[in-house]
């Protein structure tokens, strides 16, 4: 069976595209075999990516987070040809140099430490609140959204609707989640059936996952402007109580005082929240959460456990 | 004055969970998912000349039971959804835990029964939860008309996609009901 390497390009016309690939494929001998993957795939050797589309959170998190080795490509007829740091000029012939350069990547010869500081450099800008902000703007369209994992789901941002990878057990994600844009055959593929909705899709990503922390005030006030829908019915009381004191405009603190829930867990809630535009931040005197208990609540609350504990809630 | 009644008994329970929407869209189904007896169909007669139109007297409703402990029920009101029956609803919701409006989603006008639902059980409530219905039917889009809807008019009211023949897809839009109230009332 022959070796393989697999080499994704982004951002290139069909034609350039093709011409390429056939001049990549004559500088590996034929006991390599050379294929040609998505941007999403995660075994990744080597990211040929169109210079305009470097600096996109997608590309940034392939480099900077997943470390696969990449030139950006560039149209500059004085230049062709010619390879300096992490950019590659077209068109291009196969000389030495850009031989060298692939066979170094297959062979795993690590890239110049030049070139990787940048890249550092550059990778800690793409974060998890970029990327989940890219996925509530509907410039974006369809998007293929993944992490190091592998593939998550297809996401229709303009509808919002989402169409969940039947694979990906995983329920959470981490930093790596990032999307790249989805192809019309993707999209049209997944257009006769119905998705679920993005939003609380999303929700239910964040909230099973570790990694999400944004900095927030417990004395800052917010409101829900967006309902969540937990996917497990045994966090429902928690989210939807929590969700009915912000609704209402309140502070962590107030709401920590009404359900007793403790700081930490609220903090995520209300993160989740800021990232996902289903909590918004509003002044003091916009909040009325009254965290007194009313003479009447000992009876109802009594009723209400009985009619949860009747239900199985 | 209105009355409730499946043969001689009253049915106007002091706890109440109402379930509105157009023929369709999955009332009885979502009461049958929670009711302990079998749903019943009953009427409501109106019997006040001064306060609605002479010539609409009766209002088929759906009535189903959760039982607690001590001979406490919780009746579940499915209503009607024309217009003209309207006058049933102050009666249903005076004193409920919340409505349950289902919507849908395969009908044309499936936004505008929302608005339509929403006004009507907002002049007698204020929880209300809504369910979109029949999803599948429709994969065009799914919520984001009624959100943005309800974004335009600053209403946050929790909305879900729900399969109204499904328990847990109900008791999401109920217990959604019981946290709002539980804060409101707690």
């Amino acid at each position: 069976m022959k070796e393989e390497v697999k080499i994704a390009i982004f951002g290139l016309s069909l034609n350039v595209l093709d011409a390429i690939k056939q001049k990549i494929r004559s500088m590996y001998d034929d006991s390599l075999q050379v294929s040609w993957a998505n941007i999403a795939d995660p075994h990744l050797d080597i990211l040929l990516v169109n210079d305009m589309f470097f600096s996109s959170p997608t590309i940034q998190n392939l480099i900077g987070v997943k470390k696969v080795p990449y030139l950006r490509l560039i149209n500059k007829n004085e230049k062709s040809g010619q390879i300096e740091g992490d950019k590659l000029y077209l068109p291009f012939s196969a000389s030495d140099d850009i031989r060298k350069w692939f066979k170094d990547r297959y062979l795993h010869v690590p890239v110049s430490e030049k070139t990787v500081k940048i890249v550092n450099q550059i990778s800690k800008k793409a974060d998890l609140n970029k990327v989940v902000a890219e996925l509530s703007n509907e410039r974006n369209g369809n998007v293929q959204v993944f992490d190091s994992k592998g593939n998550i789901a297809l996401v229709n941002i303009r509808t919002q609707q989402v169409w969940v990878d039947a694979l990906r057990k995983v329920q959470g994600t981490d930093v790596s989640l990032n999307f790249t844009y989805a192809t019309m055959q993707m999209a049209q593929s997944v257009s006769i059936f119905q998705g679920v909705e993005l939003k609380s899709w999303l929700w239910n990503l964040l909230w099973y996952s570790d990694d999400v922390n944004i900095q927030i005030s417990s004395s800052d006030y917010y409101k829900l402007v967006d309902w969540p829908q937990p996917n497990h019915q045994n966090e429902r009381q928690m989210v939807f109580k929590i969700a009915a004191c912000f609704e209402l405009g309140a502070s962590i603190a107030q709401v920590a005082q009404k359900t007793g829930y403790s700081k930490a867990q609220l903090a995520k809630f209300v993160s989740i929240g800021i990232m996902t535009n289903a909590l918004k931040k509003i002044a003091v005197e916009d909040a009325k959460l009254l965290t007194e208990e009313k003479p009447s609540s000992g009876i109802l609350g009594g009723f209400f456990g009985k009619l949860r504990k009747k239900l199985g809630l | 004055m209105i009355s409730l009644k499946i043969g001689d008994d009253v049915i106007l329970q002091k706890y109440k969970i109402v379930f509105g929407g157009k023929m369709g869209a999955g009332k009885t189904e979502a009461i049958k998912s929670l009711s302990e007896i079998s749903v019943l169909s009953t009427e409501a007669q109106n019997t006040d000349e001064q306060a609605h139109n002479k010539a609409l007297t009766t209002v088929g409703i759906d009535y189903g039971e959760i039982k607690l402990d001590e001979g406490v029920i919780v009746g579940l009101y499915g209503t009607p959804g024309q217009n003209r029956f309207d006058f049933v609803w102050s009666v249903i919701c005076k004193g409920a835990i919340g409505a349950v409006v289902l919507i849908d989603h395969t009908q044309k006008d499936a936004l505008e029964d929302l608005k339509f639902y929403f006004q009507s059980f907002k002049e007698h409530l204020n929880n209300i939860v809504v369910g979109i219905t029949h999803i599948d039917e429709n994969p065009q889009y799914l919520l984001k008309p009624y959100k943005d809807w309800m974004q335009l008019n600053q209403l946050t009211m929790p909305i879900f996609a729900v399969d109204a023949r499904k328990k847990d897809d109900v008791l999401v839009m109920v217990e959604a009901l019981i946290a709002r109230a539980e804060v409101e009332f707690g």
